[in-house]
């Protein structure tokens, strides 16, 4: 999507015009409005508690130190938080990657009665905002005996209709002859399913499982309710409870959003456009 | 191992691991994924809505819910009564609602527009631009509302060098939802900016190479070419940004908690301080439903424009 070649590198004539030099520190404004303060929150979260308090505030860290990163984990288990955060978001994503996958087999390569109707009410679910569900949901949870625990966590996220949506249109366009001449020569369907369609779907696999990781990882309303032990937070749970319970200790809170954004920040760096295609094309944050 | 009549040996080629040994009929294989894929969802979407239905005809008693009473519409009318919070949360999620939409959809195309003229460099900006969205709301609020500190934070001291005088921002009732907004505001713009870069990318240059060989210059060729054929991305990117400004709720949760007063009380916010603060579920569901109401106006536009156009 974004790698397409044939577009001018500028639109006008000369490479190193006086419009180009505008246009190249309006960008870089911009990029660095957005960036910076993400650079002052890291720099910030290596100084000390006066000096962030100071009426002056400085950029670079005058008094230098990693004291913050120590006693934040000494208060609370952060690096539990995140541990928590990665194993909800990884099997959150692994579930609906392989729900969504194998209803799109279904729907792209399969003819039975009802076929659309099933397809409809799936996919009208999208229009559906969590806020309508999340008290009935919460409510569920408590009788099924599963708050505070990461099924809670997982269990009303196993299937996604966009993403079923999203694998049925990409599925439609696998050759039909491949699944027929695989069903020809007696292979199972869950042979072809694992064989044949989901390797030849791996790009829209990808977008899809970048985009729900992310929403799963950055997800705050449904733990916050279901999640009142202290060692089952999740990251984006623990970073608000800092902010709420430590609210005057800024040092510390500054450091918990730290923990919280770098990490995603430096995978962001590493796939860039993976990720913005994700997030992208799946369009529903 | 079974021999057909050419002498191959037929499950061999598919080894014989558990995708082989699982026979399943090929007419039966769709009933085996969809019963219990349908069955998730009834237990875990439409039942959770029709109980919601349910419950926002009632006076709900969460302690004994046999004991809860049918009204009627008793909870949508009570909704509007001088004591209910209802219409302050309506009017503040209009206001985000209106604010978001009106600024991310012409930052959007903006910053797609600044963009699309750096071809090796754009995977920086592009990281630039995009950081905030992948990054938790949680996180985010956190970061802002110390810049927004009234008394230590950075903004403030910039204010003060410059001899603006201080600002309460989150802080203070009249500027509390539109600081908010505008964070919400700069952690979004990249989302419409790649959707915009996407369309301007798939325009053809043969057709703005011969509207400038016909001597258009910049200025038409944005306003006659450019624009309309941007004009279904633009559609899309305002009803997708609608829909995503009604369901704010971690940034207010995090940032303000609907203070002060109930300057950024939001919909979502409502129903949740209804519905577990104050254990009226009653009046939570009903909020829940109108909210569905307008949000299902939107998404039915939504799909209508949603003529899938995955490209890959």
């Amino acid at each position: 999507m974004f790698e397409n070649s044939s577009a001018p590198v500028t639109m006008g004539k000369g490479n190193l015009s006086f419009e180009r030099v505008v246009l190249t520190l309006v960008m870089l404004a911009l990029a660095a409005g957005m960036f910076v303060p993400f650079i002052w929150m890291v720099l910030s979260s290596f100084k000390p508690y006066q000096e962030i308090l100071s009426l002056k505030p400085t950029l670079w860290p005058k008094g230098f130190t990693v004291s913050n990163y120590t006693t934040l984990t000494s208060e609370l288990p952060f690096l539990r938080y995140f541990l928590n955060s990665a194993g909800v978001s990884s099997v959150v994503t692994l579930v609906i990657l392989f729900t969504s996958s194998l209803c799109g087999y279904v729907f792209a390569k399969f003819d039975f009665a009802y076929k659309e109707m099933f397809f409809m009410t799936i996919i009208s679910s999208m229009m559906v905002p969590f806020a309508v569900v999340v008290l009935p949901l919460y409510f569920l949870i408590a009788r099924l005996g599963m708050l505070d625990s990461y099924l809670g966590l997982v269990i009303p996220f196993m299937v996604n209709a966009f993403g079923i949506f999203l694998m049925r249109q990409f599925m439609e366009g696998v050759p039909g002859d491949l699944v027929d001449a695989g069903r020809v020569d007696g292979a199972g369907e869950m042979w072809i399913y694992w064989r044949i369609m989901l390797p030849l779907s791996l790009n829209a696999l990808s977008a899809l499982g970048v985009f729900v990781f992310l929403w799963s990882w950055n997800s705050l309303w449904w733990p916050f309710m279901i999640i009142s032990k202290s060692e089952l937070r999740t990251l984006p749970l623990g970073i608000a409870t800092l902010a709420w319970e430590y609210a005057t200790r800024v040092d510390l809170v500054i450091t918990g959003a730290t923990i919280g954004v770098v990490p995603i920040l430096i995978l962001f760096a590493l796939m860039t456009r993976t990720i913005v295609r994700g997030v992208a094309l799946t369009g529903m944050k | 191992m079974i021999e057909d009549s050419y002498g191959t040996q037929t499950r061999s080629r598919f080894g014989n691991g558990l995708l082989s040994r699982l026979r399943i009929p090929r007419n039966a294989f769709p009933w085996l994924v969809l019963t219990p894929v349908l069955t998730y969802y009834f237990v875990f979407l439409i039942y959770p809505i029709l109980y919601a239905i349910w419950v926002s005809l009632h006076l709900w008693i969460i302690e004994d819910p046999s004991a809860s009473q049918f009204v009627l519409f008793r909870n949508y009318r009570d909704l509007l009564l001088p004591t209910s919070r209802f219409l302050d949360a309506f009017r503040n999620t209009l206001v985000y609602v209106i604010v978001r939409t009106v600024a991310l959809v012409p930052l959007g195309l903006l910053t797609a527009l600044l963009l699309y003229q750096f071809r090796r460099t754009q995977r920086f900006y592009l990281f630039c631009v995009f950081a905030p969205i992948v990054c938790p709301s949680a996180a985010i609020a956190v970061l802002w509302k110390w810049l927004y500190h009234p008394r230590f934070g950075p903004i403030n001291a910039q204010f003060a060098e410059l001899g603006v005088p201080r600002q309460g921002f989150i802080t203070v009732a009249d500027q509390a939802l539109y600081s908010v907004v505008a964070v919400d505001i700069w952690q979004h713009i990249g989302f419409g900016a790649v959707i915009f870069l996407a369309g301007l990318m798939s325009i053809p240059e043969q057709l703005l190479e011969a509207a400038r060989i016909d001597g258009a210059n910049r200025w038409q060729l944005f306003w006659r070419i450019t624009l309309p054929l941007l004009s279904h991305t633009t559609l899309f990117v305002t009803v997708i940004t609608l829909i995503g400004s009604f369901q704010v709720f971690d940034l207010i949760l995090v940032m303000t908690s609907g203070g002060p007063g109930y300057a950024t009380y939001v919909l979502s916010y409502l129903i949740y301080n209804e519905g577990i603060l104050r254990t009226d579920m009653g009046a939570a569901s009903a909020i829940s439903l109108v909210m569905f109401v307008i949000i299902m106006i939107f998404t039915v536009i939504q799909f209508r424009l949603l003529r899938p156009r995955w490209e890959y």
